[in-house]
């Protein structure tokens, strides 16, 4: 009986080599067949998963037996939702990608289910070596498909995507050496490098390593900057797999390879980092205000939200982890959202700048109510999902400090603010030139944007299908932080 | 030792061959036997014999080099005939010229006698001089082989001077007896310069700073095949013939020398990153790109142990397979092409989507990005010098592994824009992508399974 | 019952639902008539439930599902229903009835009929949803999900981008609000681990020290988040510009139901603000304040719909003053007869606008008694807000009046001068559209006719409604039941009235009066001397009313546009020019280094060699130094 976090892991790479030999048409249905049988297979996990603490579907083997490194994967309640967000995001990040390129499509296809592979990966490896492998591995494919497959290819954004992230991964693996080296159990598995024995100096210190590299990952002002650009530019599925899942690399790092590493150092940073990312709520959220490109518009309402989800985390409490894995679910659904329609809108007017839009609603109603529907969930309305998201990661602030909350809180208005300008200058007014003729959504679009949409509403009003799961995994995280601290 | 007669003999043999015009069919002897060889020479892993009165040890690090030095020859044959197929002249000299080469570097990496060694450095680089310059008709070829001999026989008198010191101030030439010399009493002053020129001499075959200068010219000039033996075997026989001195000899008085090194190996760094960041040709970015490897491999010297060791044989496997990679796809583009630069890959991976694929599995492994095998040769010599007490220095080298990225990078950036350099069909030869596939699957696989290639030494 | 009682937010969802996705394709009458039916089904379920529950004497409470549910905390999804919020349920979906079937006829001719049906079903969700929930959460859900209907049907009109701006307007200052209203839910989980109103009032009627911070802060966050919903100084000025909604919009949220949100949430937790008296005393200033500034404010209007949205900012500030009094009943029963009366006013205001083909300002107008029926109720709708006995406004007004004189002479006095106000320029409204001469176009006067009966109808109940509602809550001094505070006694904490009898005589009589005076006076200049409002205003004053203080213009220009500025600095100078630049800097310094060391490389052997030489010296001189 093979794991069933093995299958998960390994199908996607059996699939992205399959598809990486075909072309055209063949691979698009190859790759579609993988990340549907991966989704069902997900499903089937997320159905089975039981609401305790410990590793479930666990794989384990020896790897590098020298180094004691372990191929040690596994699901709790902290990865679950991650996992199952990237397989129902595939399916819609496949689809989106245009085939007009058909001698070369075999390596699209095949280098975003590599992806999948790396980011599935990421979020279920218990072995630290393999998690950065793992993290690092996700940045090849994700390269590739920038360099290669971009509308606006530009060496210099993408570089600097890649040295930045490097950049930031490399201080995470002097962390994760040094915390190997001295850790008594001289060996690269979680529990190891939970109860690593480290000074409280040493503690800040691993902190910054792997902190670096996740605010860079996220990201958390003022390590931003490499993501305007490479969102823009990027085609739209590498920039569904960036924001959708890739971003959320860091933020579940965070809860799960740095909190529980480095407890003693948080009184320390905690009050630091939890300030930029406040800051960089109120940033993203202002600067998204007075942008014209729909896609840099929500690549910096992207920075604004995963702000608050990393605040939430440095909460430290319940309801500020619950809410920032609930949210990182959400938005990952969200913001996939936006971007699909954004890509819609594209194919047809071939324009992302907000000024060249306009009147779409007239022809395209369809397409204009689900993106609304979309864009409340963004701003965080009330029976969507990402209220529920932002009321706990709020309540979680608030709990840390009234006045940050309140500050962070100004995202209710500001995101408003910035998405129904952006909606009233695309979506409504009168026809423009390049909407004149602007199609309806068509039916595989429909399904796409509808099964979206629904997830969105079926998660705001019954949150409990997502907490119910990861509550003891998160009461059980508290206690680790609590009893080393 | 089976393997070092076997291939010196076949050296003679191919030579021989030459008088009777078998150009083509040479190949076919030369890779069964060196394949051969390297069986052979595995087989005698364990058994720590020595030979002709201890001049030379066959303890398990030579056995592992040996047989890497063998295996990166083989693969470099495959590549010769792409190179040498539609020579007119014989090529079988040059094939000679190689083999003689390998059997000096496997001297270096095998010997327990100061004397095995330089003779070993000889044996290794006279043929390398003619090689350098055996594309006759390139005057960039014969400059880069007058360039070499020019600087390498400075260098080798170095060596020599270094070891005439040493050997004054310890009175042996033979390594454990050094090594008996040198621990416990003090030693006079100029063991300590006869060992810094010795290490200054032996970093000019590894081209470290500032022994490094002739590299780039050199690597350019030669033809390509040469060039890469000289990446390859060349850079890890003296590293090993060094490491092996530096470990048996003098690992008890590092304090001596390991400052010293210390420096040696960030300049290295630096300069070789900074100044490839530039460049335009690929060859020369070889070259630099090869001198910041020679700044990691520092490292393990510095480390000097049993587990560096380790490191040091991975990371020259991790190395070797990459950069034959790397060589065999520009081989393939130079001859569609003719052209040098790294403009040649532009738009690879329309043309070529397979050789564009394989370009990316070894710049990757070069620049260190898991899970290639480059990033765990890079992850086992950093873990040793942390566990050695180096810590900055490995900071300083993961500083300079993110500059390193970007000229990497940047190649891989031609071979994914949307233009086309030349419209020129890429024509696939079978051994070349057989052995372009070989090495390339060899990186993955050790990126994936590094635990295959663990605790040889 | 559970069920049914589901049944009654669910009915509108289900409307909703079908018309958004169907209702392009259904003809009018059907997609029509699931909006009006589901209101109108979910309207006798209320007053079912209602005459069920009447004999029970606590509150039912039924929740259906946990919402939320975290370590800390749990949030049930589930309702409380008392009589205070079935009175809301029956003003929501009894004039909400009454305005769908007025829709039907005044939207017939638009493309949008189905979607307009649509939002209005699911704002009539929303809004029972806030009033139903058992706990601030999911009136918060109601409470934003009204703010999105009132959005989307500002806007309803999308390809004009005023109306759209206005609607952006309304949500965006909404949210301002909202803000308010999450942190004291926040502050609320924090502080007492509960949201539920039940056990919110219980704590306050308990454990809670009168007056301490933390309620203080809850209640005046709480009131906050009303402001905006309840167009409240400072958060009012959405409003009036929502007046650019179609008119069953500005009769439905922006005048009977949304807009009393704050009133009624404050209510429900009536236990929680007596124990902040210094909430109540902020209320009470605010409430005035804006009472009196919409009132001065509308006098100079000339948009019958800006009149009229004025005109509701001014009441609900009367409304919130009586809460900051502590009369919590009397500003349920303002709330309720203003639904009647200014739903009335709003739809007869639509009527007239129908009539006269979109014409809205009123200089424009005259002389339309010939519309009987929009005339008459009109007529009555204003009488009523005037406060002329026996109509409803009277009572409820002169409730609040009293109220507010126990607390404190003068606020009751600037009341009792809004008021006056009040029905001057409801009279001035009234008189320069129904009396006079026409001012209008030709073509306006040829096509001038009553609306249809589904339009005339619903004004002829509200008519009877804004004349009979008064009798609920008859004042003590007349010796007749009160209904509304034996109905709400329970929930509500009636305040005890220390004033004279011969006082409330007093006021009655004397507020009669001069509103007779008033509307005499009125007639007089606007009827028979004929004289119009100019169309240039001169003088400090009147210049500073006719542009509303000019209140807009100062948010903009202390608010939006330093945001606005704040927004293109912090991108083009902040982030890309430094953050950005500094990045770039570090990565274009290392390539140019790069440049600079790789000249060493000459191609010269013979400098190579004394590289060498010089390396290996420094080597030895080093070493020199390490020893």
């Amino acid at each position: 009986m093979i794991s069933l976090s093995l299958l998960l892991l390994i199908l996607p790479l059996v699939f992205s080599v399959i598809t990486g030999f075909l072309s055209g048409k063949n691979a698009r249905a190859s790759a579609m067949a993988g990340a549907l049988i991966n989704l069902v297979v997900a499903g089937y996990a997320f159905t089975q998963f039981e609401a305790n603490t410990s590793y479930q579907f666990a794989f384990l083997s020896d790897w590098i037996p020298s180094i004691r490194a372990k191929f040690h994967i596994g699901i709790d309640g902290i990865n679950l939702l991650l996992i199952l967000l990237t397989n129902l995001l595939l399916p819609v990040i496949i689809y989106t990608v245009k085939h007009e390129d058909s001698n070369r499509s075999g390596l699209y296809y095949g280098l975003i289910l590599f992806m999948q592979f790396a980011l599935l990966g990421v979020f279920m490896a218990l072995d630290a070596l393999l998690y950065y492998i793992f993290w690092e591995l996700a940045l090849i494919p994700i390269y590739l498909i920038l360099l290669g497959f971009s509308s606006q290819p530009d060496f210099k954004t993408f570089v600097k995507f890649f040295i930045y992230t490097l950049a930031g991964s490399l201080f995470m693996f002097i962390a994760i050496l040094y915390v190997y080296i001295k850790a008594p159990g001289g060996n690269f598995s979680i529990d190891n490098f939970y109860n690593n024995h480290l000074s409280e100096q040493e503690q800040v210190w691993v902190f910054l390593g792997f902190f670096i590299a996740y605010a860079i990952k996220i990201p958390i002002i003022p390590f931003h900057t490499w993501q305007p650009d490479t969102y823009t530019k990027a085609s739209t599925p590498g920039t569904m797999l960036l924001s959708g899942v890739m971003l959320k690399m860091g933020t579940f790092s965070l809860l799960r390879w740095l909190l529980p590493v480095a407890p003693l150092a948080l009184a320390t940073v905690t009050p630091v980092v939890i300030i930029l990312c406040i800051i960089g709520i109120v940033y993203g959220s202002i600067i998204a205000i007075r942008q014209k490109n729909i896609k840099t518009l929500f690549a910096y309402s992207s920075l604004a939200h995963v702000g608050l989800i990393s605040a939430g985390v440095f909460a430290l409490n319940a309801d500020g982890f619950n809410g920032a894995l609930i949210q990182m679910f959400n938005h990952g659904i969200i913001i996939v959202g936006l971007f699909l329609i954004a890509e819609i809108i594209y194919t047809r007017t071939e324009t992302y700048h907000i000024s060249e839009l306009g009147g779409i609603r007239n022809e395209a109603p369809t397409l204009a109510f689900t993106f609304l529907i979309i864009i409340l969930a963004s701003v965080a309305l009330p029976l969507t999902n990402g209220f529920v998201g932002e009321f706990l990661l709020l309540n979680g602030v608030f709990q840390y400090n009234q006045w940050m909350a309140v500050v962070g809180g100004t995202t209710v208005i500001l995101s408003a603010t910035y998405m129904l300008r952006m909606y009233q200058r695309t979506m409504l007014g009168l026809d423009r030139d390049y909407t004149k003729t602007i199609l309806d959504l068509g039916t595989v679009e429909k399904i796409m944007v509808l099964g979206l949409v629904l997830i969105i509403i079926v998660t705001g009003i019954w949150p409990s299908i997502l907490l119910d799961p990861i509550k003891p995994a998160v009461e059980n995280l508290l206690n680790i932080i609590k009893i080393v601290q | 030792m089976t393997a070092l007669i076997i291939l010196s003999l076949l050296g003679i043999l191919v030579l021989m061959m030459g008088l009777f015009h078998l150009k083509n069919k040479v190949l076919i002897l030369i890779i069964p036997v060196l394949i051969a060889g390297i069986f052979l020479n595995a087989n005698e892993y364990g058994l720590n014999a020595s030979y002709f009165s201890q001049m030379v040890h066959f303890d398990n690090f030579a056995i592992s080099f040996s047989s890497l030095l063998i295996l990166t020859t083989t693969l470099i044959f495959g590549l010769c005939l792409q190179q040498y197929k539609t020579s007119k002249k014989p090529v079988e000299d040059i094939y000679a010229l190689i083999i003689f080469s390998l059997v000096g570097a496997i001297c270096m990496v095998s010997f327990n006698n100061l004397i095995m060694f330089i003779l070993g450095l000889e044996i290794m680089s006279v043929p390398l001089y003619v090689l350098a310059g055996s594309n006759r008709e390139n005057v960039l070829s014969n400059e880069a082989s007058l360039k070499y001999f020019l600087m390498g026989a400075f260098a080798s008198a170095i060596v020599i001077f270094g070891m005439t010191l040493i050997f004054g101030a310890t009175n042996s030439f033979q390594l454990d007896e050094i090594r008996n010399a040198v621990s416990g009493t003090k030693m006079p002053g100029v063991l300590q310069v006869g060992i810094l020129l010795f290490i200054g001499g032996s970093l000019f075959k590894a081209a470290a700073v500032p022994f490094h200068f002739w590299a780039p010219d050199v690597y350019q000039g030669s033809p390509t095949v040469i060039t890469a033996f000289m990446a390859t075997v060349v850079k890890t026989a003296a590293f090993a013939g060094l490491f092996r001195f530096m470990m048996v000899a003098f690992q008890d008085i590092s304090g001596l020398w390991v400052n010293i090194l210390v420096i040696i190996t960030i300049a290295t760094l630096f300069l070789a990153n900074f100044s490839a960041l530039s460049q335009t040709d690929f060859k020369r970015l070889m070259a630099y790109s090869g001198i910041s490897h020679a700044g990691y491999m520092l490292i393990a010297i510095l480390v000097l142990n049993m587990n560096a060791a380790d490191a040091l044989f991975f990371y020259s496997v991790s190395y070797s397979l990459a950069t034959i990679v790397a060589f065999g796809i520009f081989l393939t583009m130079k001859n569609a092409t003719g052209e040098y630069s790294l403009e040649i890959f532009k738009g690879l991976s329309r043309k070529n989507p397979f050789l564009a694929f394989g370009l990316v599995i070894a710049f990757l492994s070069l620049a260190g990005i898991p899970p290639l095998a480059g990033f765990f040769g890079k992850y086992f010599i950093f873990t040793s010098a942390i566990k050695g007490g180096f810590l900055t220095v490995v900071i300083i080298a993961i500083i300079n592994t993110m500059i390193g990225a970007y000229y990497y990078l940047k190649v891989l950036n031609m071979a994914f824009t949307k233009d086309v350099y030349h419209s020129a069909p890429v024509k696939n030869h079978l051994l070349l992508d057989a052995v372009i596939v070989f090495a390339a699957i060899g990186t993955l696989i050790l990126g994936f399974f590094p635990g295959l290639l663990q605790g040889f030494i | 019952m559970r069920s049914l009682i589901l049944l009654i937010p669910l009915l509108p969802l289900i409307g909703f639902l079908l018309n958004i996705s169907w209702g392009k394709q259904l003809p009018k009458k059907i997609s029509g008539g699931i909006g009006v039916l589901a209101v109108l089904m979910s309207f006798l379920l209320v007053v079912y439930g209602w005459l069920q529950s009447s004999g029970s004497e606590s509150t039912i409470d039924y929740t259906y599902f946990k919402w939320i549910e975290t370590s800390a905390f749990s949030i049930n999804f589930g309702f409380q229903l008392d009589n205070l919020s079935f009175l809301m349920m029956s003003i929501i979906t009894g004039v909400g009835f009454l305005i769908h079937l007025y829709s039907d006829g005044y939207m017939h001719k638009d493309d949008g009929y189905y979607r307009f049906f649509a939002y209005l079903n699911l704002f009539i969700f929303f809004m029972l949803l806030l009033v139903m929930g058992s706990n601030l959460l999911i009136t918060y859900i109601g409470w934003e999900g009204v703010g999105l209907c009132s959005y989307l049907l500002i806007g309803f009109w999308f390809k004009n981008h005023e109306y759209n701006d206005a609607a952006k307007k309304a949500f965006i200052v909404n949210r301002i609000g909202d803000l308010g209203f999450i942190v004291g839910i926040f502050f609320c989980l924090l502080n007492y681990k509960t949201i539920e109103y039940a056990a919110l009032n219980e704590l306050a009627a308990g454990s809670i020290q009168i007056g301490s911070a933390v309620v203080t802060t809850i209640t005046l966050a709480l009131f906050f988040g009303s402001t905006a919903k309840s167009a409240q100084i400072p958060l009012y000025t959405w409003l009036p510009d929502a007046m650019a909604g179609p008119t069953p919009v500005s009769a439905l949220i922006h005048a009977a139901t949304m807009v009393t949100a704050g009133i009624y949430m404050i209510t429900r937790l009536n236990g929680l603000f007596l124990a902040a008296p210094f909430t109540l005393d902020v209320i009470l200033v605010v409430g005035t304040a804006t009472a009196l500034v919409a009132a001065i404010i509308a006098t100079r209007q000339n948009d019958i719909k800006k009149v009229l949205a004025y005109s509701t900012v001014s009441q609900l500030g009367f409304m919130f003053a009586a809460l900051g009094a502590g009369a919590f009943v009397s500003g349920m029963f303002h709330l309720t007869t203003h639904a009647f009366f200014k739903a009335l006013l709003f739809l007869g205001s639509g009527s007239v606008i129908h009539a006269m083909s979109g014409e809205q300002d009123i200089r424009n107008m005259g002389g339309l008694k010939s519309l009987k029926v929009t005339h008459l109720t009109f007529l009555i709708g204003t009488l009523a807000i005037a406060g002329i006995p026996p109509l409803s406004g009277f009572f409820s007004k002169d409730e609040i009046l009293v109220n507010v004189y126990s607390k404190s002479f003068w606020f009751f006095i600037i009341l009792f001068a809004t008021a006056m106000l009040t029905a001057y320029y409801m009279f001035r409204l009234y008189f320069l559209t129904f009396h006079g001469k026409f001012r209008g176009t030709k073509e306006q006067a040829d096509h001038l006719h009553e609306s249809p009966l589904s339009m005339t109808f619903p004004l002829m109940v509200l008519a009877i409604l804004a004349v009979v509602g008064g009798f609920l809550g008859i004042p003590e001094v007349f010796h007749m039941p009160h209904t509304f505070n034996e109905m709400l006694g329970k929930i509500v904490k009636i305040p005890e009235l220390t004033v004279s009898h011969t006082f409330e005589y007093t006021v009655m009589g004397i507020s009669t009066l001069i509103v007779g005076a008033i509307i005499y006076l009125t007639y007089q200049y606007f009827v028979t001397k004929e004289k119009l409002p100019s169309k240039s205003e001169k003088g400090f004053w009147s210049t500073a009313i006719s542009n509303k203080f000019y209140i807009d213009e100062a948010y903009d220009s202390l608010v939006v546009a330093p945001v606005m500025g704040l927004s293109k600095w912090l991108y083009r100078v902040l982030d890309r020019s430094l953050t950005d630049g500094l990045v770039n800097q570090v990565g274009l310094t290392t390539l140019l280094s790069g440049q600079s060391i790789r000249k060493l490389q000459t191609g010269r052997t013979s400098l190579y060699l004394f590289a060498m030489v010089l390396g290996l010296i420094l080597i030895l001189c080093l070493n020199f130094f390490n020893r």
